[in-house]
């Protein structure tokens, strides 16, 4: 101990001795003053925008009809990415041609563009306009691919694309700014055509559970798709685009910064040309986003962030899909999205047809960002009191026969939830017991008996999922343990006492039984240091009880 | 630095009292014996640390046995012993009730040390046991201790300062009245004498020579 303040003392010392030494003017290692503005350090400290944009007309196989538009949906938004007063992307590829659109090219090209992100900051974009079809893999499950240029209609699986490939390779980027849009669909209509097989096994499905949901494979890029999976996507004649591609252009034209910023944020381009396209195309096509952490989204598509932007309201929680978000009385758009509002008080409804799940005034200062979802999760109880029964022990054989046997007990917990942090808790609980009991510190001597009380308590942080129903939770634990053991034996007789503070580890899961109740299950895990016989012993201690618990 | 951090986070764990099994692992043994003299004599065979002389009244109490079954050793008296066995419990008395012994067999042990050496501060044990005897001198008499013991097989033990140890297992059998053994000393490099007598004396009459022999 003595050495590692030693240590302590000394490393700050020689940190201060390098301070004070650096400072001395003229002499090596100095500090030196160099001129640059504040916008001229930021720019330089900016992430750097890498985009590949790909538009594929004509695939290889003639029984995918020919596109009007991807090419040309490929060339705009190129454009648009490299317009120093637009998307000011310093690097934008464009692929239309078929040479540089087959399979192997674009999986080439995809990998260039993850290599070129060098940190994370950096942004990449990847633009994908296409047919899409549907194959099984060569593990027998169906899976989304792009039609290439020298795609076959009867191999897709092994000619084609597949797009779980294509955002892995985006994936392996340093860059922890990535964004994939797919202006392309999997349903058998509009821009994709598929086996008859593959057409009749879709048709007979009731739910999308066939194909494993994108962000699956995509757990840290936002993947923007033009329709939703059983959804076609479509090009326009008017409109010379595909029609998701037309709007997101727009967006990024200027129309899709939200919240006033400056700058277009993936979201807020994905949110405009979103509902652009619904109403486009009277609901029959649906973009969707499928984002992880998409309300803390800092990837910017065009633009540049020049002052705090307007405060915003927004929801990507599935759970929300479809309610209606009133700000102020007046309908301000549907979920999924996001909406800016003025700064100042608000009153805050979401609804669907005549029912308010949630009325609330909120207070927005500029630059603020409200998830919608936290509103609710305000009106949801937070304290759960609960009465357990359980069981406690030491792990080994030895202190249970030895020391105290497994034993049951009884008591109640106070959890607290949403402390500071909608996933964190902090669990309260204190449980004891008391009876007869024989160890046997002799092996294979007899039992001697012995009465005795336990009393175990302790505070828990917990990290805590509530997925449906259920609550997850499992965080780190601090106890006291405190046990009395009580002889009345023929030569000895006597009390002994012993108190230990226990760090542990305690994990728990919950069924939530309407707005109020909840079932629980908790199983601890603990260290616990005991003196036997005038020894220091540490031992591993372990329990777990089952709660009922009423939320308030 | 290792050892600095452990004993950081050994110190947070704050602890304190304790539990103490130490005396579940021991009991007591007690009895009383009938006829018991002021030679009577318990011992817990093969812990000769543990051992007890009853009071007046015969009563004796030996604690912290071992849990377990162990073989107590009883000398009542000149005609009656008995060994017995019996189970100790955590914590616990066991009591043998009233020991009135068995016949026992007179073990007669000579001491007898080479070239007129005393053996007047030597002793015999029973291994195992706290029975122990020291001869008497008396001039012209033999060195010789007496047990009176129930059979058995036992492990005689003889010791004279200056002289090599002897020991000899002697067994005895129900019925027999007496039994007699010699033990014969021998100096630790084989010969008699050395600084023998220096340590152990010589025999009445006898004088210690300068290099350790008796003279008569």
């Amino acid at each position: 101990m003595k050495r590692a303040l030693f240590l302590a003392v000394l490393g700050a010392g020689l940190w201060v001795a390098g301070c004070t030494h650096a400072r001395g003017a003229g002499e090596k290692g100095g500090l030196v003053t160099v001129s640059a503005s504040a916008s001229e350090v930021a720019q330089a400290f900016e992430g750097r925008r890498f985009a590949l944009v790909v538009g594929i007309n004509e695939a290889g196989d003639e029984r995918w009809r020919q596109l009007r538009f991807a090419q040309k949906d490929a060339t705009d938004l190129g454009a648009v990415l490299a317009d120093p007063t637009h998307g000011a992307y310093a690097d934008v590829t464009v692929l239309t041609r078929r040479e540089e659109t087959t399979t192997q090219a674009l999986r080439a090209a995809v990998k260039a563009l993850a290599a070129k992100a060098t940190k994370p900051d950096d942004i990449i974009v990847l633009y994908l306009s296409a047919h899409g079809t549907l194959a099984h893999d060569t593990r027998g499950q169906l899976q989304r691919y792009l039609v290439t240029s020298d795609a076959e209609f009867h191999r897709a699986a092994e000619t084609a694309l597949a797009v779980d490939e294509v955002l892995k390779l985006v994936n392996a980027s340093a860059s922890r700014r990535r964004v994939v849009v797919l202006a392309t669909c999997h349903s058998g209509g509009g821009k994709s055509a598929l086996p008859d097989a593959v057409a009749a096994e879709l048709a007979s499905l009731k739910g999308p559970s066939l194909l494993r949901p994108l962000e699956e494979s995509s757990r840290a890029s936002i993947v923007l798709s033009a329709s939703d999976w059983s959804e076609q996507a479509r090009e326009d004649e008017g409109l010379q685009n595909d029609v998701y591609t037309h709007f997101l252009i727009e967006a990024l034209t200027g129309a899709g910064d939200r919240n006033g910023d400056g700058a277009v944020s993936a979201t807020e381009a994905h949110d405009f040309a979103r509902r652009r396209t619904w109403d486009f195309s009277n609901g029959r096509q649906r973009p969707s986003a499928e984002l992880v952490e998409v309300g803390a989204d800092p990837v910017i598509l065009s633009g540049r962030v020049s002052k705090a932007g307007s405060p915003e309201l927004y929801s990507y929680a599935a759970r929300l899909d479809g309610f209606t978000l009133k700000v102020d009385g007046e309908a301000r758009g549907e979920l999924p999205g996001g909406v800016a509002v003025r700064p100042g008080a608000h009153a805050v409804e979401l609804t669907k047809g005549g029912d308010v799940l949630v009325r609330e005034e909120v207070s927005l200062e500029v630059g603020e960002r409200l998830d919608v979802e936290e509103l609710l999760a305000r009106r949801e109880p937070w304290v759960s009191v609960a009465v357990l029964g359980g069981v406690y022990g030491f792990l080994d054989a030895a202190s249970r026969a030895q020391l105290l046997p497994a034993a049951p007990s009884v008591g109640a917990t106070v959890r607290f939830d949403r402390v500071g942090f909608r996933h964190l808790s902090v669990e309260v609980d204190v449980s004891g017991w008391g009876g007869s009991q024989t160890v046997e510190p002799t092996p294979g001597a007899a039992p001697v008996p012995f009465q005795y009380g336990s009393v175990l308590g302790g505070v828990s942080v917990l990290f805590r999922w509530d997925p449906r129903i259920f609550s997850l939770w499992v965080g780190p634990r601090v106890a006291g343990l405190w046990v009395q053991r009580s002889f009345s034996l023929e030569a000895y007789a006597g009390n002994q006492s012993a108190f230990s503070v226990t760090p542990g580890l305690l994990a728990g899961a919950a069924v939530r039984l309407g707005q109020h109740w909840e079932v629980s299950m908790n199983g601890q895990l603990m260290m616990t240091v005991l003196s036997v016989d005038g020894a220091t012993r540490v031992l591993g201690f372990a329990g777990g009880w089952a709660a009922v618990g009423y939320r308030f | 630095m290792r050892r600095s951090v452990a004993s950081v986070v050994f110190l947070s764990l704050a602890a304190c009292g304790g539990l103490e099994n130490a005396p579940l692992t021991v009991g007591v043994v007690q009895g009383t014996m009938s006829g018991a003299t002021a030679d009577s004599l318990v011992s817990v065979v093969g812990l000769p640390q543990l051992s007890a002389k009853p009071d007046a009244a015969g009563a004796f109490r030996i604690a912290d046995v071992p849990v377990g079954e162990v073989e107590l050793l009883l000398l009542v008296n000149q005609s009656s012993a008995e060994r017995r066995r019996v189970t100790v419990t955590g914590g616990g008395v066991a009591d043998v009730g009233v020991v009135t012994g068995q016949p026992a067999t007179k073990l007669e042990v000579e001491l007898r040390p080479p070239d007129n050496l005393s053996a007047r501060l030597g002793t015999v044990t029973l291994v195992g046991t706290a029975a122990r005897e020291t001869p008497e001198e008396r001039p012209g008499e033999p060195y010789e201790v007496h047990f009176f013991l129930p059979p058995g097989c036992y492990q005689v033990r003889g010791e004279v300062p200056g002289l090599l140890p002897v020991e000899e297992e002697v067994c005895l059998a129900v019925g027999d009245p007496e039994e007699d053994r010699h033990l014969d000393f021998k100096s630790p490099d084989g010969s008699a004498g050395q600084e023998g007598c220096a340590l152990s004396g010589c025999v009445p009459g006898g004088v210690c020579q300068a290099d350790g022999r008796c003279r008569l």
